[in-house]
C-alpha cells in the first residue's frame, strides 16, 4: 500500500514551477495618461514568442535579436487590452528593462492624453496559450486612492471595473 | 474585481493547496499522522507554529533581508518531511512505554520542530511570492505578505481537516489501529519525500 501511495504521488512529479505575470495599471493625473508596468518571465515569453518567431529572440540579453522588440510589442498588443469607457484604446510601447533578478522583463506601456475613465475593462490573455495554469495579476490604481486587484486566468480572461 | 488582500489570500491558499507543488501538502500530512480527530486542537497549534516559522522567513526574504539559495531550500523541504515522518514512527514506538509527562515533553519538542521546519518552507514560499508580489509602497508589501500567509494557513487547515477526517474513517469504519495508520501515512510520506530530495539533490 505504501508503494501504491508512493507511485500515486510520484506520478504527479514534483516541479514547483509557477506561471504568473503581474501588472500595475495607474492613472497619472499630471500627465493625463494611463500607464502600465508589466512583469513577465523571460523563459515564458520566449516560449510564447516561438509561435510567431521560431528562432530564440534572446530578450534582454547581449544577444537580443534586433526584431525582438517588434515581436514583443505585437504580442502584447494581441494579448493585453484596455477598454476605457467602452472604447478600446491603443497602448503605446514605451520600453522594457530586465527585472532585478534577470529572470523577467518589465514592459512599460501607456495610453497618452486621456481623461480619467469612469469604467475600465482589462483583457489579459498573455501566456495563457502556453500554460493552462497561467495567472495574470493586475493591480489598478486610480486617483482618490482607489485600488483594485484582479486575478485573471484561462477561464476568466477579463474584468470590468466601474469607478 | 477584488481587493489586494483577497487576491493575495487566494494566491496563498492556492499555492499551498496546489497538487503540482505538493511538497507543502505532504509536510502537513506527515505532521497530522500521529493524531486522532479528537486531538485537532493540538494539530491546529502545530500548524500555527509552522505558519509562524514560515511567515518569519518569507517576510525576511521578501524584504531582501536574507538571501535565498533556491536549490538548497528546495532540497531541504523534502528533508523536513522525511525527518517528520521518521520522528512520527520513533515517537509512536516509544510513547506506549512512556509516562504521560514524558510524552508531553516530546510534544513540545514537536512544536519547536514545526516552527523550525517552517523557517525552511518560508524560504521556499519566497520564490513564489517574489514572482507575484506587486511593486509599490512598503505598506502594500506587508499587506500582501499578511494576506498570503492567511491564505496559506487556511489551506493548511483544510488539509488538516481532510487528513483527520480520513483518520477518523480509518479508525472507526476501517477498524484500523492508530499505530498502523501512522506507519502507513508516515511511510508513504517518507518514501515520497526521499524521492523528491534525491531529485533535488543540490549541485
Amino acid at each position: 500500500m505504501t508503494v501504491f501511495i508512493f507511485f500515486l504521488f510520484a506520478a504527479w512529479g514534483s516541479t514547483h514551477a509557477f506561471h504568473v505575470s503581474k501588472a500595475v495599471v495607474e492613472y497619472n493625473t499630471s500627465e493625463q495618461a494611463v500607464q502600465v508596468s508589466m512583469h513577465l518571465f523571460l523563459d515564458d515569453l520566449e516560449a510564447a514568442l516561438k509561435q510567431t518567431h521560431p528562432e530564440p529572440l534572446y530578450l534582454c540579453s547581449d544577444k537580443e535579436k534586433p526584431e525582438a522588440e517588434t515581436y514583443l510589442k505585437e504580442y502584447l498588443n494581441r494579448h493585453f487590452r484596455l477598454v476605457l469607457d467602452g472604447q478600446s484604446k491603443a497602448l503605446n510601447f514605451l520600453g522594457k528593462e530586465p527585472s532585478e533578478d534577470l529572470q523577467g522583463v518589465w514592459c512599460y506601456l501607456e495610453i497618452p492624453k486621456t481623461k480619467a475613465p469612469k469604467s475600465i475593462r482589462v483583457i489579459h490573455t498573455a501566456l495563457m496559450e502556453v500554460y493552462s495554469d497561467q495567472k495574470n495579476i493586475v493591480h489598478l490604481s486610480f486617483p482618490g486612492n482607489r485600488e483594485w486587484t484582479c486575478l485573471l486566468s484561462k477561464d476568466h480572461t477579463e474584468e470590468t471595473l466601474t469607478l | 474585481m477584488q481587493s489586494l488582500f483577497q487576491t493575495y489570500l487566494t494566491l496563498g491558499f492556492e499555492h499551498i493547496a496546489d497538487l503540482k507543488g505538493y511538497d507543502h501538502i505532504l509536510f502537513i500530512i506527515a505532521l497530522c499522522a500521529i493524531y486522532k480527530l479528537s486531538e485537532w486542537r493540538k494539530v491546529v497549534i502545530l500548524a500555527t507554529a509552522f505558519t509562524l516559522g514560515h511567515s518569519i522567513t518569507l517576510a525576511l526574504a521578501a524584504l531582501d533581508i536574507i538571501p535565498i539559495n533556491a536549490a538548497w531550500i528546495e532540497f531541504l523541504i523534502p528533508v523536513t518531511i522525511l525527518a517528520t515522518a521518521i520522528y512520527n514512527v520513533v515517537v509512536h514506538r516509544f510513547s506506549r512505554e512512556m509516562e504521560e509527562g514524558t510524552f508531553d515533553r516530546r510534544m513540545n519538542l514537536n512544536y519547536f520542530f514545526a516552527a523550525g521546519f517552517g523557517l525552511i518552507h518560508g524560504m521556499g514560499f519566497s520564490n513564489f511570492f517574489r514572482a507575484m508580489v506587486m511593486p509599490g509602497e512598503h505598506a502594500q508589501l506587508i499587506k500582501q505578505l499578511f494576506a498570503f500567509n492567511i491564505g496559506v494557513e487556511m489551506g493548511q487547515l483544510l488539509i488538516i481537516a481532510c487528513v483527520l477526517t480520513a483518520a477518523y474513517i480509518a479508525f472507526n469504519l476501517g477498524k484500523i489501529k492508530q499505530r498502523e495508520w501512522n506507519l502507513f501515512i508516515s511511510g508513504g510520506a517518507a518514501a515520497n519525500a526521499l524521492v523528491i530530495a534525491l531529485e533535488r539533490w543540490p549541485g
